[in-house]
């Protein structure tokens, strides 16, 4: 069955359809989330509201071919609301001795693994780990975060650009 | 490698590893189990047209009975009288709306008001959210300022309702003077021995204001025996009807001074029997008023308003109670066997005449309405005064049709003896008249 018609059948209501249309692409999905979360549970919880909102909104989606880059935008939003939610409330056995603040620090070393990422803003972040962590071209980053190309464009150069300077080191001219 | 690369090779590769775990479609499908197609929404101008359209057609339709409810006061029928009813049924009040919360709670709400030429009426609502009105002070005092000072109640009729969270009064007022418009209602509240005044204003609609169907001077008078009542105008307007009189003007209450005459020492609302009739049908009487004042002694008679299609209205003199000269000296028998006196054309029955503590006590009785308003006794050939009467007793008893009520007392004389003479001078009595005024309707 192609893409289209799969499309069509969970615009009607056809749950299995849905389904077979989120596992098609559930690597890509997943990874994507990942780059956001960093963690297993947290992704399968973002994936499962995703496809719940992609469930109640088909209907919305005016060009079915498009049906996967939406559904990126959605998962994507998922994954902000969730670390929205993890800075709001921390689970008790989560915080360890000391101020909360350690713990931000940590999950981000867990991506990031590099004290220079913290000096990048969230949103060159976001955008520098889709294009490097994913190797996603910009219209699809533009596409996933319903941005215009141009500010993608601006987000990477300007996040290479900090990280340059953290790192001191040479400006590779690469992108 | 350099450090530039390093940092996206690092997390490149982890994601790269990644593999998505097998219980992945088992969650997909777990969160959508239950989910239910939501049903599409209405586009949001389809959603307006159609309410507007229902809410358009319900009013179209409805709208007689809006506009009927929309200017009703609600809620007063037990305390409306048949007059008011139909007047709140046509709309004829000023809705206000207004309220003024106490200090312990209660909240008196001005829901309207009514007014014509004989009165204003205020329709308010009296709220306890605690349900116990009736542990309040249920009638919180109403005074209206204006410009022309202060009106003060006349009467008040209210209703609690049955789950004691509120009280509905329909209270009277004199009318405000023409030129009044924004008034004051103050209105306080006994609570814990303190008084709790608020103030509600609101602007009087002349337009709303009914005026009056019938004004007329009428200057008759009812000449019965020595008793001259003075009917001298009507003012009948949507709410009531009211005749203004007088009993004796200035004039004649000096000159019954000078003369030592003093008809009307018992003269009150109840002295007469004064009635309307509009098409030969009586109306009800709502109330009725006396004062005396440098005019003399006046008086008002409050009826429910005349019916529309008036063509006869005549005011009716039924009885009327009066002060007459008797005179007259009755010899008495000590025990039960005296005969029934007779005089003006009433009787008084003596039923016995009996000593008591050092006293001379006489039980007669009469129809009720009688009294000997100067009497004395002759205990052998020494006259003594009335020293009280006790015992009061009232019976009704049926006669045809209608009843009457004797009026059974014993008068106490004091001092004892052998020959008793009842002198009675003066004596006060409802004498029946049924004489006619008829007032011109044009």
């Amino acid at each position: 069955m192609n893409l289209e018609e799969l499309v069509k059948r969970a615009k009607a209501g056809n749950q299995e359809a849905l389904v077979q249309l989120v596992l098609a692409k559930k690597e890509e999905l997943y990874k994507l989330a990942y780059v956001y979360l960093g963690n297993n549970e947290d992704v399968l919880d973002a994936m499962e509201d995703m496809i719940v909102l992609v469930f109640e909104n088909i209907r919305r989606l005016k060009d079915d071919s498009s049906f996967y880059s939406w559904s990126k935008t959605i998962l994507v939003n998922c994954c902000h609301s969730t670390l929205r939610k993890q800075k709001k409330v921390i689970a008790m056995e989560k915080v360890p001795e000391g101020s909360y603040l350690d713990v931000f620090a940590e999950k981000e070393e867990q991506i990031a693994l590099r004290k220079h990422w913290a000096k990048l803003s969230e949103k060159q972040r976001e955008v520098l780990k889709l294009r490097f962590y994913l190797d996603l071209d910009y219209e699809s980053i533009a596409q996933i975060l319903n941005i215009p190309l141009g500010t993608v464009k601006s987000r990477i150069h300007s996040g290479l650009k900090v990280l340059q300077r953290s790192i001191g080191g040479e400006w590779v001219e690469q992108i | 490698m350099n450090k530039f690369e390093d940092i996206f090779e690092e997390g490149r590769a982890e994601i790269e590893g990644l593999s998505v775990p097998d219980d992945l479609e088992t969650r997909l499908r777990s969160a959508l189990a239950n989910r239910r197609v939501p049903r599409r929404p209405l586009q949001q101008w389809k959603l307006r047209t159609a309410v507007a359209l229902i809410a358009f057609s319900l009013i179209a339709y409805n709208y007689d009975a809006l506009a009927y409810y929309g200017k009703q006061f609600l809620g007063y029928d037990q305390i409306m009288n048949g007059t008011l009813k139909q007047l709140n049924e046509l709309g004829k009040g000023q809705l206000i709306s207004k309220s003024y919360t106490f200090k312990n709670g209660f909240i008196l709400t001005l829901d309207g008001v009514m007014l014509d030429s004989n009165q204003l009426l205020l329709f308010s609502t009296l709220k306890d959210p605690a349900g116990k009105i009736d542990q309040g002070d249920m009638m919180p005092r109403m005074i209206i300022k204006g410009l022309a000072g202060e009106y003060m109640e006349s009467n008040s009729t209210g209703q609690i309702s049955a789950n004691k969270t509120e009280i509905k009064s329909v209270t009277s007022f004199a009318p405000p003077k023409f030129f009044e418009k924004n008034l004051t209602l103050t209105v306080s509240m006994m609570d814990k021995g303190t008084m709790d005044t608020g103030n509600i204003s609101f602007t009087l609609n002349r337009n709303t204001a009914m005026g009056y169907t019938l004004k007329k001077n009428i200057n008759q008078t009812f000449n019965i025996d020595e008793t001259k009542l003075h009917i001298d105008s009507i003012l009948a307007s949507p709410t009531k009807t009211v005749i203004n009189g007088s009993v004796m003007n200035i004039l004649e209450l000096a000159e019954a001074k000078l003369s030592e005459e003093e008809r009307f020492v018992h003269i009150s609302q109840d002295s007469f029997d004064l009635r309307l009739y509009a098409n030969d049908k009586e109306l009800v009487k709502q109330g009725a008023g006396m004062s005396t004042s440098l005019q003399g002694i006046t008086f008002n008679e409050d009826y429910d308003a005349l019916p529309p299609d008036l063509q006869k209205l005549e005011i009716k003199l039924v009885s009327l109670s009066a002060d007459h000269q008797v005179n007259q000296s009755f010899t008495l028998e000590p025990g039960s066997n005296n005969p029934s006196l007779s005089l003006l054309g009433q009787t008084i029955e003596i039923k016995k005449v009996y000593s008591s503590d050092g006293d001379t006590c006489i039980t007669l009785s009469s129809e009720d309405g009688v009294v000997l308003t100067k009497v004395y006794l002759l205990i052998d050939g020494t006259r003594v005064s009335l020293n009280n009467t006790q015992d009061d007793h009232y019976d009704k008893i049926a006669e045809g049709k209608s009843g009457k009520i004797i009026h059974t007392r014993t008068l106490h004389f004091p001092g004892t003896g052998q020959n008793f003479m009842l002198d009675i001078q003066r004596m006060t009595y409802v004498k029946t008249y049924n004489e006619t005024i008829n007032i011109p309707v044009s």
